[in-house]
């Protein structure tokens, strides 16, 4: 009768795709190129800082001193010079990597539970204890955070234990307001109260629904506190308040590289490069998260 | 207007006391015997327990929070454990170099960094806008002192063009003033980038582009001025953070002010000298913050309109 | 009478780091002076991308026109400078977006916001003049004058809407571009907004391009009717064309019969299934054919051309209504071997 064919139909096909959230963030993380750089030198910093003990020896090259071979320039032997008691540089500059990111890692780990623990009942319970919780955060932010580590070392005297202290106390008030508005931000959302409409308990909402959300700022701020404290832990050794001789540490051993600047330039910048690198990479590992988790940056 | 600048400053108030009352209750864990700092370890015992008596120590911690603060409202900070003399006196002379220099980041940054921030928003991707990316990334990823060391090698030790420590003639502050102002330059830059770029994709953009704006209208007239309200909050902090680097960097540079003091205090435990540099940076840190405030308050019409609208309800009303 | 607008095969891609998307394939559609089109769509299908193809508001660093003309009183403004774009924009045409919530400037008071657009367009004219206009302005749309100096936060959805409705004609444009301008909004204000833009529209004799989702104010409002679907027009015609007839295109049959039916009782909506293509990866036949409910083998193998039927300002793509060629086509073939 006729040449064209019609066929019957019953239900159109329909493909349908699923990404879970993190692979979707993961994806867009690995796309920039630049970012994955800062990780992949973070990264490596990190095995040749926690792996120093296989291929060198604490004692022999960051301790002992060897008066008669000091202010080495560059060698095949020294690769980085030796200082001014004829340490190894590099063993010094490696080591005291271990020591900074020790100290940044646990300066985290105080600022993020405390503050956590803060922000989390401001933004829970709201109204007044919110407010006098703000209102306390606030007064301490009115202080320069160097500043108030500065004198939280000045009166507890400068050990590694000290140390941490401060430097997490003085980084608690950020913290607790990162934690406190990103919970507030999820909290408002509906999805929150669809959740209460269905019966689902407080602490399920907590732990299943709103900690998952609120984790990205949380990360972002997380790269940038350690990045911060790598700084400010060099900051404080090199005025002298902080990790104490004969402990390697990049801000004492510029501190002393400082009274050699004239004659022996290398002994300052070796330290120092690896402080900028290290910032560096963290820095991009912040930023690359923060740009991966935001939707409205897409291009 | 004049009401939100007024409640300001009387927030101002508590916040300060609160901030005392924060330093001074770290500093009171200070270990050691003042008595013994400074009647010198040999001193017999019931010297020491007159002193001790002498500086008040025996008093209860609000007490003594409460009598050192109605001394400093009149200037008496107390005496140096070490030297004897009158602290405000010593905290005066050195204040003004450790502000000044705080005060150049900010200058420079806000003169150099927020048009910076702005071309390179702009030109997004441009190579002016990657190298400036690189340049601040680089700059914020250094600690001051070691910026400083870097500016004295080339400048002072290899070309000789500038002097390196103290305070000897205005060439002195050059390179002081530069390492201080990078950090904060650069930081401001970011931030002025990041937050235009915010703004140039807000759709009240495209209605301006819609009504035939012309280019510069736009990113003048529109997105910078929208882009200058957080941007302006951030000063206040920034200049916080910028005392805080003053401090280290004058270490660098062998300058005589409230860094230097504040450290060699810490070392011989001159607390009462430590308590009061302490306390005048933070506050002076308050104080910037505040000025801040108020100055937002002015040029963000949302809140300039909330208390004009409510003067003119009332002269609706017929008040 | 030559038609105000004439868009002539549009071509539009967005590039994105992943893929090319291909918003627009061939858009053809047209206005007389004074006619209100109504575009209408689904998310996504390319409705808001026409609006800123005419206006030339792509994008800049994603958005391009790859083929195609769009023709304005006879200038092609594919081609235009951005000068004589820019002294366009605002004055002979304008746009009123969807979401009033961000389209006004937050730090500019509305009373300067739709001065702007006067000053812009008409430099001889003297300040209380333009004081004047932009009262008058405010008045038109309902708002009273004396509000001019307040901040966008100071106004509800609609009103604001309606102060972008006012900045979009101050300068009497010929045509009227308006992108879903009542979605935002309440129902009870959206009829007030709908009427208010309609009242102006006939004041100034402006044409306008209404695109919208929804089939009830297109009976309002409009004249004519486009449907699109993933960046092709598949059917256009008067409002009585589409209305009336009973044949329509498959995806127009399946909008007409997602509304709910006030006078019959059924138990259920029936929806169209499934989703729009994807439109990075466009099928070569029919863009429809996969949810289509009467699909035949030749769609997913061939795109339909625009086939006219009934009166003669009907236009249909799809392979149902060339049922006819290609039966005759297919006779051809057969007799041929």
């Amino acid at each position: 009768m006729n040449g064209a064919r019609v066929s019957v139909v019953t239900a159109p096909k329909i493909k349908v795709k699923k990404k879970s959230q993190s692979r979707v963030i993961w994806t867009r993380f690995k796309r920039n190129k630049l970012v994955l750089l800062g990780m992949m030198v973070s990264i490596l910093m990190l095995t040749a800082v926690l792996g120093a003990d296989l291929y060198l020896n604490y004692e022999t090259k960051a301790l002992d001193q060897n008066i008669r071979n000091r202010f080495q320039p560059p060698s095949s032997e020294h690769w980085f010079g030796t200082d001014q008691y004829g340490r190894d540089e590099f063993a010094r500059v490696i080591y005291g990597g271990r020591i900074s990111m020790f100290v940044g890692i646990a300066t985290v780990i105080v600022s993020l539970s405390m503050g956590s623990i803060i922000g989390s009942l401001a933004a829970y319970y709201g109204g007044r204890v919110d407010n006098i919780l703000m209102r306390v955060m606030d007064v301490f932010l009115a202080i320069p955070s160097t500043l108030l580590a500065i004198a939280l070392i000045s009166a507890l005297g400068s050990s590694l234990f000290n140390l941490i202290l401060s430097m997490g106390i003085s980084q608690i008030p950020r913290m607790s307001r990162i934690v406190r508005s990103s919970i507030m931000s999820i909290k408002e959302m509906e999805f929150i109260e669809a959740c209460r409409a269905c019966g689902t308990s407080d602490a399920r909402i907590i732990c299943r629904h709103i900690l998952p959300n609120a984790m990205g700022p949380i990360l972002v701020q997380v790269t940038q506190t350690v990045a911060r404290s790598v700084i400010t832990i060099a900051s404080l050794s090199f005025i002298g308040l902080g990790i104490s001789e004969p402990t390697p540490e990049w801000g004492s051993m510029l501190s002393e590289a400082k009274n050699q600047m004239r004659y022996y330039p290398h002994l300052a910048m070796f330290p120092g490069i690896a402080i900028v690198l290290s910032v560096m990479s963290l820095t991009l590992m912040g930023d690359g998260l923060r740009d991966a988790m935001d939707p409205r940056l897409r291009n | 207007m004049l009401n939100y600048a007024a409640r300001r400053v009387m927030l101002l108030i508590p916040v300060i006391i609160g901030v005392s009352f924060i330093i001074f209750s770290i500093m009171n864990l200070t270990p050691g015997d003042p008595a013994m700092l400074i009647l010198g370890e040999g001193a017999p015992p019931d010297a020491l327990v007159a002193k001790r008596e002498e500086l008040g120590l025996n008093a209860p911690f609000i007490r003594r929070y409460v009598e050192y603060i109605s001394g400093a409202v009149q200037g008496d900070f107390g005496k140096s454990y070490r030297t004897g003399i009158p602290v405000f006196n010593e905290i005066m002379t050195r204040l003004p170099y450790t502000v000044m220099l705080a005060t150049i980041s900010i200058i420079v940054a806000i003169v150099i960094g927020i048009p910076a921030g702005v071309l390179s928003a702009v030109k997004q991707y441009s190579i002016m806008d990657v190298s400036a990316l690189a340049v601040t990334l680089l700059i914020t990823s250094m600690p001051g002192f070691f910026l400083s060391m870097c500016l004295i090698i080339v400048f002072s030790l290899k070309l000789n063009w500038l002097p390196s420590l103290g305070i000897e003639s205005w060439k002195s502050y050059i390179l002081p003033g530069i390492a201080a102002a990078s950090s904060t330059t650069a930081s401001l830059m970011r931030m002025t980038r990041s937050t235009m770029l915010e703004v140039i994709r807000q759709d009240y953009i495209r209605t301006a582009r819609a009504k035939g704006a012309p280019e510069r209208s736009v990113i003048f007239g529109h997105a910078l001025r929208n882009s200058l309200l957080p941007v302006v909050t951030v000063i206040g902090v920034n200049f916080g953070v910028a005392l805080g680097g003053s401090i280290v960097i004058e270490q660098v540079f062998a300058m005589p002010g409230l860094g230097q003091l504040m450290v060699n205090s810490i070392r011989t435990k001159d607390t009462p000298m430590v308590l009061a540099s302490v306390l005048f940076a933070a506050i002076i840190a308050s104080l910037v913050n505040l000025l801040v405030d108020i100055w937002y308050c002015f040029i963000d019409p949302r809140l300039a309109s909330q208390y004009s609208s409510a003067r003119n309800a009332g002269k609706k009303a017929g008040v | 009478m030559s038609k105000l607008l004439d868009i002539n095969d549009l071509h539009v891609i967005y590039k994105t780091d992943e893929d090319n998307i291909y918003a627009l394939n061939g858009i053809s559609l047209s206005l007389e002076e004074g006619e209100t089109l109504g575009l209408v769509g689904e998310t996504g299908a390319g409705k808001t991308t026409i609006a800123l193809s005419i206006l030339r508001l792509l994008p800049e660093k994603t958005g391009f026109v790859t083929k195609g003309e769009i023709f304005f009183s006879g200038m092609d403004l594919t081609k235009v400078t951005d000068a004589d774009m820019r002294a366009m924009r605002g004055n002979d045409m304008s746009m009123i977006f969807s979401d009033p919530m961000s389209a006004l400037n937050p730090i500019h008071s509305v009373g300067d916001q739709i001065k702007e657009v006067l000053v812009l367009h008409n430099p001889n004219l003297k300040n209380e003049e333009i004081d004047k206009k932009v009262d008058e302005m405010m008045e038109m749309v309902g708002i009273p004058s004396e509000r001019k100096t307040d901040y966008p936060h100071q106004f509800s959805g609609g009103m604001k809407q309606r102060i972008v409705i006012a900045i979009a004609l101050a300068c009497r444009p010929r045509l009227l571009l308006a992108d879903e301008p009542t979605t935002a909004l309440d129902v009870t204000i959206q009829a007030q907004v709908l009427k208010t833009i309609n009242d102006l529209k006939e004041k100034i004799n402006t044409a306008m391009l209404l695109i919208t989702h929804d089939l009830g104010v297109v009976a309002q409002v409009c004249n004519s009717v486009a449907v699109i679907y993933a960046g092709e027009i598949i059917e256009s015609g008067t409002v009585r064309d589409i209305f009336d007839n009973e044949e329509r295109h498959p995806y127009t049959n399946g909008l007409f019969g997602s509304i709910p039916d006030l006078v019959n009782k059924s138990p259920r909506l029936t929806p169209i299934e499934g989703l729009m293509p994807d439109p990075a990866k466009l099928p070569p036949g029919c863009a429809f054919e996969e949810r289509c409910p009467r699909r035949m083998e030749i769609c997913a193998a061939q795109k339909p051309d625009a086939i006219g039927y009934g009166s003669g300002s009907h236009f249909i793509k799809c392979h149902l209504f060339s049922v006819s060629k290609a039966r005759d086509r297919d006779m051809e073939v057969l007799s041929s071997r």
